[in-house]
């Protein structure tokens, strides 16, 4: 009797729990908006130039390059307004000697631009050195969200690789081969941490696309996990997979991040990428 | 690919392109990551009436 009391307690307790967890969902996607009253967009230029690497500083020019390459005035050409922003160390997270560590610190930094961005309703485009750096993306939307769900965060992953390694699986002992996994909460979770992805997602929150270069444990990981892919064909014929696969990340997310290794890309595309993939799909 | 998710899927949120290469000496990346980019906010500004 005084169980069933509890039960009924608890469950009057949560109703209104859960209906406030609704009301307070911060950034519903119907409020979000890129747009000025005159219609021009508002996007947010986002810069990761480090990466992890064996030692060094690992901070690569690639990123500034692209970012001054063009693209704003080709944006504001398009009635865009343009704001730029990079991930900058401290004085103190300069002298930490290692890389790993390194690029999280840098890649929180670049979370909280982009989750300024979001709250600012700034569409944000992001230039990274590497892989890694995909999870700083995740963290910065993941942050910019007031529901109390945080894992409400989706990817849909481009690359020839899957990146879905592990320290117990990886052949090269690259971090630059596990970002998906360490996003996956499979592994790294200092690295995730610092990158502001505080909630792991989970594999209905993945879906990979133009893979063509897996290992062979990886694949084995990937397919227990079932995360879904989207062939290349597919994108080449933009099939109704593509669709199906978008309309489950949308159903199960309020955001979904798109990352692009630009080894999706043929290596007709990209000859001068560390590792130009041949049969892949074109950007045009 | 890019112009029709970010038309249809009003929660694609944000575009991040990585493992940019050093060096590009005739612009091939930097016009591919261009246009990628450009066909992203064209879908937005479609599916937002603003194109």
């Amino acid at each position: 009797m005084k169980f069933a009391a509890l039960k009924i307690a608890a469950v009057l307790t949560l109703i209104p729990t859960i209906a406030f967890a609704q009301l307070v969902k911060k950034d519903s996607t119907s409020d979000r908006n890129y747009f000025n009253e005159d219609g021009s967009m508002r996007i947010a230029i986002a810069v990761q130039s480090h990466r992890p690497g064996s030692g060094g500083k690992n901070a690569l020019d690639g990123p500034e390059t692209m970012a001054n390459g063009g693209i704003q005035d080709m944006l504001r050409d398009m009635g865009a307004n343009v704001r730029l922003s990079s991930a900058e160390l401290s004085e103190r997270e300069e002298t930490e000697y290692g890389s790993w560590r390194r690029m999280g610190y840098a890649n929180g930094r670049l979370a909280d631009n982009v989750m300024q961005n979001e709250a600012d309703g700034y569409f944000t485009v992001g230039f990274l050195a590497s892989c890694p750096s995909s999870l700083c993306m995740l963290g910065g939307l993941q942050q910019s969200l007031t529901s109390t769900d945080t894992s409400s965060v989706s990817i849909l992953w481009l690359d020839a690789h899957a990146d879905y390694n592990t320290p117990e699986t990886t052949r090269s002992g690259s971090m630059g081969g596990m970002p998906l996994a360490i996003a996956n909460g499979l592994a790294l979770h200092q690295v995730r941490r610092d990158s502001k992805l505080e909630t792991p997602l989970t594999s209905k929150h993945i879906v990979t696309a133009g893979l063509r270069d897996v290992d062979p444990m990886e694949q084995h990981l990937l397919d227990k996990a079932r995360i879904e892919n989207i062939t290349v064909d597919d994108i080449r014929g933009l099939t109704q997979n593509v669709y199906d696969q978008m309309d489950a990340l949308s159903k199960v997310s309020d955001k979904i991040y798109v990352h692009i290794d630009l080894d999706i890309l043929d290596a007709s595309e990209m000859p001068y990428h560390n590792y130009p993939t041949e049969n892949g799909p074109k950007s045009y | 690919m890019f112009k029709d998710i970010f038309q249809k899927y009003p929660k694609a949120a944000a575009i991040g392109f990585a493992s940019i290469p050093a060096k590009d000496p005739d612009n091939i990346g930097l016009n591919a990551v261009n246009r990628m980019t450009k066909a992203a906010v064209e879908g937005i500004m479609i599916r937002e009436g603003k194109m």
